[in-house]
């Protein structure tokens, strides 16, 4: 199973209730739930299976939907630059 | 990372109005004397009014005898009888918590020798994810139907942190329900400091205020706050405080105050300022329990309290940071020492919603049930009308206070520990430092250190204050209101431990009347 990191130079903001990445290049990103929790989970190095079923939890998804939310998701954030596969 | 952005919290709603009346038997009063040196302090908390007036002055007030005609005298009874904007009430209605508690564990990673809340012993059973999510999700609907914005959640524990799932569900359930509603999170915590620094990364980027206890340096922290098996725990702790006190979380340090450290507060603050830069420093002593005593930790003198305590107020003062003893709330009168009795509920880990935080069987003890409702596994959210009643009115049945003019500054101290049912109407340790800190702060308020000062260098001028008799004076103040049961406005409370980050400051002491 992949897991992800943070990818490198990238930076971030907490808001209220946002998450702001900036990453190397200047490129800004602002994150709103539920991709702000997500974001989150995952940049405290929660491995993948812990970021879903903590996902599944907050937005009351059953763990395939919170899986498919969770891969997805990070993997557009791989391709962007934010995060790293592992 | 960058910076975080902060904004400061909203004022507090608009007080409601309500019809409930106090408890029978037990008397609220509106103005107090109180005997400083040759002169006597007139303190009138609903009013926000203190003065010092002299023997002649306090004898009319007390006789109500040449209370009219020109003068300072006429001046300041003229306003003793205006009527207060507002008078605290206990709550009805609908509930709308203040502040939603959530207790991940009653669990602890500590053995703290003097613990109240059963952590060396209590088991470490997290709350069922579902329970916190229920909860959630039913006070921001109840913020929502009550139009409130602000969205206060605070945790306790046990260390909560020992519950990092549970943590990381509510905090991002509460700030996903907040974006949808349009309410503003302000997310809390009381904890022992005791975890990694990539959690504390995450207190600090997502909580407005965090409690931490710390009791001073190595030789009474750990002394106090050992780990589970013996091991120290001050350096983890500290490293915690250092790493928070460079964030932009409101940081409050607290220090529980013992008869070894006593002596030592004036120190132990100066350290914890100098070393943490907290916004804060809570110096709350020792509350008497048997594990305290096996460890052989007594209650500091009371009258040693108050002199260190007002040392460490001012030194603060003087280094830009604020100290909290929270029995001595001047500045605003208040009902309840605590969250009980202001619709605040705490989440157990087995989903009580319960007034207060301590454990359940403290509360037997002592003849109370403080239980007001459940959340369910399955996401129901019951509150029982009655026990929430019985809460709200806990407050209000404290015969000792009566006499006190801490009525409604301390408003009694805790309910379980220090006013509980039936407990004796004499001032305890607990009494005597409290009016003794109150009266000093009140000095402070009304330009008059050195009178403190005076005070506090006199034994038997401080055994006046603290243990005088009979502090309140009936000039026909209520009266001229109508009376203080017929003023109705409900305050909400402020923050649990009332501590680190109170709102903007303003003085109780608005008029200055110097009649010696």
């Amino acid at each position: 199973m992949t897991d992800y990191r943070v990818g490198r130079g990238v930076r971030w903001s907490v808001g209220r209730v946002t998450l702001t990445l900036a990453d190397a290049k200047g490129n800004v990103r602002t994150l709103r739930y539920p991709e702000a929790a997500v974001f989150d989970l995952v940049s405290r190095g929660r491995p993948f299976a812990k970021v879903v079923s903590l996902t599944a939890h907050i937005l009351s998804l059953d763990a395939a939907g919170a899986e498919a939310l969770v891969r997805s998701t990070l993997e557009e954030w791989a391709d962007g630059g934010f995060l790293e596969r592992v | 990372m960058l910076a975080p952005h902060r904004e400061s919290p909203p004022p507090l709603p608009a007080p409601r109005v309500d019809t409930a009346t106090p408890s029978p038997g037990v008397k609220r009063h509106a103005v107090f004397l109180v005997p400083l040196l040759d002169r006597w302090l007139v303190f009138a908390p609903l009013l926000r009014l203190a003065a010092l007036v002299n023997e002649p002055a306090a004898r009319a007030l007390r006789s109500g005898e040449g209370l009219r005609g020109p003068g300072l005298l006429s001046e300041l009874v003229d306003r003793l009888r205006r009527p207060p904007a507002s008078v605290p009430r206990p709550l009805d209605g609908e509930v709308c918590p203040s502040f939603l508690g959530i207790m991940p564990t009653r669990g602890c990673n500590l053995a703290c020798v003097y613990c109240n809340f059963g952590g060396p012993s209590a088991d470490k059973v997290d709350m069922e994810p579902k329970v916190a999510v229920a909860a959630v999700d039913w006070m921001a609907e109840r913020l929502v139907r009550a139009s409130r914005r602000d969205f206060q959640v605070h945790f306790f524990g046990g260390e909560p942190f020992i519950s990092p799932d549970v943590v990381d569900i509510v905090v991002h359930r509460v700030r996903q329900q907040a974006a949808r509603h349009d309410l503003v999170p302000y997310l809390g915590a009381s904890t022992n400091g005791v975890f990694s620094e990539s959690r504390a990364q995450f207190i600090g980027d997502y909580f407005d205020r965090v409690v931490l206890s710390l009791d001073g340096p190595p030789e009474f922290h750990d002394r106090h706050r050992p780990a589970l098996q013996g091991r120290p725990s001050f350096e983890v702790v500290s490293r915690t405080a250092k790493q928070l006190g460079r964030m932009p979380v409101d940081l409050c340090l607290r220090a529980c105050i013992t008869d070894d450290s006593v002596g030592e507060v004036e120190g132990i603050t100066r350290w914890m300022i100098e070393s943490f830069r907290p916004a804060a420093v809570s110096l709350e002593s020792l509350t008497p329990g048997v594990l305290a005593a096996r460890a052989g930790l007594e209650v500091p003198d009371p009258y040693r309290f108050a002199i260190h305590c007002i040392g460490a107020y001012r030194l603060a003062a003087r280094m830009g940071v604020r100290a909290v003893y929270c029995a001595a709330e001047t500045e605003r009168p208040r009902l309840s020492f605590c969250p009980v009795g202001t619709d605040a509920l705490i989440v157990s880990p087995e989903g009580r919603l319960s007034a207060c935080y301590l454990l359940p069987e403290d509360w037997r003890a002592r003849g109370l049930d403080m239980d007001v409702g459940r959340v369910d596994a399955d996401g129901r959210v019951s509150i029982d009308a009655v026990a929430l009643d019985r809460a709200r009115t806990l407050p209000l049945g404290k015969p000792r206070c009566e006499r006190c003019f801490c009525q409604w500054t301390c408003a009694g101290g805790c309910h379980v520990n220090q006013t509980p049912p039936g407990c004796s109407d004499r001032y305890t340790a607990f009494c005597i430092q409290t009016r003794l800190v109150t009266a000093c702060l009140l000095l402070r308020d009304l330009g008059g250190e050195d009178l403190a000062d005076e005070l506090l260098g006199d034994r038997r001028a401080m055994e006046r204050v603290g243990e005088h008799a009979w502090d309140p004076v009936d000039i026909g103040t209520t009266e001229a209101w109508g009376g203080i049961e017929d003023r109705v406005a409900a305050a909400r409370p402020s923050l649990p431990y009332g501590g680190a980050s109170e709102r903007p400051r303003s003085t109780i002491a608005e008029g200055l009347a110097w009649l010696g």
